[in-house]
C-alpha cells in the first residue's frame, strides 16, 4: 500500500501545473513551421504582394506636420524606413528608423515634411512594403 | 498584368486601381510597356524562386526580349496617364513585376469575359446599339481593339498569331489543352470541331486535372485531421508532395527550352485587361449601366454588361474570377518545386504559424473549386456509421488517370437579347 501523498508533493505539483500554465512548455511545439517552412511561406506572402493580392497593413491614425509625425501605434520591429510619398508614388522624403528621434509614437525627423506628401509608406529590410497609411496633415 | 499596371498608377496600394488612368493610355504605350515587363523577367526573376527556377527562366526571358538598344529607344512612359514619364516604382521586393499562371487566363476565360467585351467593342465600332461613350470608353474601346482584335506588332513579345496560328481564341485554347488537358467550358463562335487539339500530339498533360482534384481532395483530409491529437490521421505529407511533384513534373515537361513562355506571358496579358474592366465602377463599366457599387464583385458587373448585349455568362463566374487569383500563385509554387517534399507540402496545410497564408489560400481554394466545377471535394472525410459501411480509402492505390472531358459542351445559344450571340 502507497504512502498517502504529502502536502508538500500537492504544493509542488500545483506549483508546477501554475507555471505550465503560464508560460507553457520549455520544449519548442513541434507543430511550429521550421525556418526553411516559415521562408517559403514568406517567399509566397511575397509573390502574393507582387501580384497585388496580400496589401500590406495599415499605419494607425498618422498625424503628419513638419518634422514630426505622430502615430496611434508604434512600428513593428522590422520596419526599416519610413517614407512620405505623392500621388504618383513619387518619394519626398524617406527616412531609416533607426535615425528617428522622439518616442516610438512620436517619430521626429529634420527631413519630414507634409508638402505634396498623400501617402506613408513603411519598408523592411527587403524593401518589401509592410505598412501604409494615409496622413492626416496638421 | 493590367491589373497591376493600374494597382502601380493608383496612389498606393490601399487605394482602388487607376483603371480608368490606365485607359486613357494610348495603346502603343501599353504595348511598349508588356516589352519592358517582359524584359524585367516577371517571375523568373523573382526571388522567391532564386533557388529552383522553372519554367520561365531568366536565360528564356533574355533569349525572347527585345534587345536593349532596341527597347531603349522608344520607352512606354506610362507613368502618368496622359503624360510622358517613367514607369511607376513597384513598391515591392525587386524590381521584377510577376506576371501570372496560365491558369489565371484559363479561369479568366472560362467566365466567358473576352465573348462578352468583344461583343460590347463590337457594337460600338460598327454602330449605335449601346448608349454615347465618355472619352474614357471610347479610349477603352480602341485600346482593345488595337490590343486584341487585331494582329500584334511586329516582332512583338505577345506576338503568337501569324500565318500559321491565325485565331488567337484557337490559339489559347490549344495552350490550355497542352498545358492543363482542359477545354473551356464553352464552345468558341464560329469555329467548327476542335482545331485547338490538331497535331498536338500525345502531349497534352491530360492527367493534369485529375491529379490536382486529388491533391485538393487530400489537402482537404489533411485540414481536417491537422488538430487531430488522438486517433487515426489519414494525412499523409509525402503523398501530397509526390502529388505536388506531378504537376510540377507535368508543367516542366510543357515549358522545355520555353516553349509556351510567349503564349503564357501574352494570353495572362489579354486576360488581365478584360478582368480588370469587370473589376472595379470605372467610366467604362458605369457608361454600360453596370455598376455593382464598391462591394459588388466582377461578376455582377460581368453579368449586367452581358445583359446588355444578349450574352448569358455562366453561372459559376464569381468563383472563377476568385479562383483565377487564388489558384496562380499556388501553381506558380508547385511548379518551382517548393512543396516538392514532405516538410514543404505540410504548409498546405499545417497551420503551424500565427498567419498560415498558404492554407489559408488553399482552404480557399478548395471551397471555390468545388463550387465552381461542382467536384466533390469533402466526401472523404465523410464516414458512414454501420456494420455494412466499408471505409472509404483515404488514398487511391494509384495516381488518377484520365478521365477528363475532353470536349466542350454543345454550344449555347442565348435568349435573353436581341442579338443571337453564342457563348
Amino acid at each position: 500500500m502507497s504512502n498517502p501523498p504529502q502536502s508538500s508533493d500537492l504544493a509542488n505539483a500545483i506549483g508546477g501545473l501554475t507555471e505550465f500554465l503560464r508560460h507553457g512548455s520549455q520544449r519548442p511545439d513541434p507543430r511550429e513551421f521550421d525556418p526553411e517552412q516559415l521562408r517559403i511561406q514568406r517567399d509566397f506572402r511575397d509573390l502574393l504582394a507582387g501580384l497585388g493580392r496580400d496589401r500590406p497593413d495599415r499605419l494607425v491614425n498618422p498625424v503628419l506636420s513638419a518634422g514630426r509625425l505622430r502615430l496611434g501605434a508604434p512600428l513593428p520591429a522590422a520596419a526599416q524606413q519610413i517614407g512620405g510619398y505623392m500621388r504618383d508614388r513619387k518619394k519626398v522624403w524617406l527616412v531609416d528608423v533607426a535615425t528617428v528621434t522622439g518616442t516610438p509614437t512620436d517619430l521626429q525627423h529634420a527631413k519630414i515634411v507634409t508638402r505634396d506628401v498623400v501617402r506613408l509608406r513603411v519598408f523592411d529590410s527587403s524593401g518589401r512594403e509592410i505598412l501604409i497609411g494615409v496622413p492626416t496633415i496638421i | 498584368m493590367f491589373r497591376t499596371l493600374a494597382r502601380l498608377l493608383a496612389a498606393s496600394s490601399i487605394d482602388p486601381p487607376d483603371a480608368d488612368g490606365l485607359f486613357t493610355i494610348h495603346p502603343l504605350q501599353l504595348s511598349r510597356w508588356l516589352e519592358e515587363v517582359w524584359a524585367h523577367g516577371g517571375a523568373a526573376n523573382w526571388p522567391g524562386f532564386g533557388t529552383s527556377p522553372t519554367g520561365i527562366t531568366p536565360e528564356v526571358v533574355t533569349r525572347l526580349q527585345l534587345p536593349t538598344g532596341l527597347l531603349a529607344t522608344l520607352r512606354s512612359g506610362v507613368g502618368v496617364p496622359g503624360q510622358f514619364s517613367p514607369p511607376p516604382a513597384t513598391g515591392t521586393v525587386g524590381a521584377a513585376l510577376p506576371w501570372d499562371h496560365l491558369i489565371y487566363a484559363y479561369l479568366v476565360e472560362s467566365t466567358g469575359v473576352v465573348e462578352i467585351l468583344r461583343e460590347v467593342v463590337r457594337r460600338y465600332v460598327v454602330g449605335e446599339t449601346l448608349e454615347a461613350t465618355s472619352n474614357q470608353t471610347y479610349s477603352w474601346m480602341r485600346a482593345t481593339e488595337e490590343l486584341f482584335f487585331r494582329d500584334p506588332p511586329l516582332f512583338s513579345v505577345t506576338g503568337t498569331v501569324s500565318a500559321l496560328r491565325p485565331d488567337a481564341v484557337v490559339n489559347r485554347r490549344n495552350a490550355y489543352w497542352r498545358m492543363f488537358g482542359m477545354d473551356l467550358p464553352h464552345a468558341p463562335a464560329g469555329i467548327d470541331g476542335l482545331p485547338w487539339k490538331t497535331d498536338v500530339g500525345a502531349a497534352a498533360n491530360l492527367q493534369f486535372g485529375d491529379v490536382w482534384v486529388e491533391l485538393l481532395r487530400q489537402v482537404w483530409l489533411a485540414i481536417v485531421n491537422d488538430s487531430n491529437a488522438v486517433g487515426a490521421n489519414p494525412t499523409d505529407s509525402d503523398y501530397i508532395a509526390y502529388l505536388c511533384q506531378t504537376l510540377s513534373e507535368m508543367m516542366s515537361m510543357r515549358r522545355r527550352a520555353g516553349m509556351l513562355a510567349r503564349e503564357e506571358f501574352g494570353h495572362v496579358v489579354t486576360m488581365s485587361w478584360f478582368h480588370l474592366l469587370v473589376d472595379t465602377d470605372n467610366a467604362v463599366v458605369r457608361d454600360l449601366q453596370a455598376g455593382a457599387g464598391p462591394a459588388g464583385n466582377a461578376a455582377d458587373r460581368l453579368a449586367r454588361i452581358a445583359q446588355r448585349v444578349g450574352i448569358t455568362p455562366p453561372r459559376r463566374a464569381r468563383e472563377l474570377f476568385e479562383l483565377a487569383d487564388r489558384v496562380s500563385p499556388v501553381l506558380m509554387f508547385i511548379e518551382a518545386g517548393r512543396f516538392n517534399d514532405a516538410a514543404g507540402a505540410q504548409l498546405l496545410f499545417r497551420a503551424g504559424s500565427s498567419n498560415p497564408i498558404v492554407r489559408e489560400t488553399m482552404n480557399r481554394v478548395i471551397d471555390l473549386w468545388q463550387s465552381a466545377t461542382g467536384v466533390s471535394l469533402k466526401d472523404a472525410g465523410v464516414r458512414v456509421a454501420g456494420p455494412s459501411a466499408a471505409p472509404a480509402p483515404s488514398q487511391p492505390v494509384r495516381l488518377p488517370g484520365a478521365g477528363l472531358t475532353t470536349t466542350p459542351e454543345a454550344v449555347k445559344t442565348t435568349t435573353n437579347g436581341s442579338a443571337p450571340v453564342r457563348l
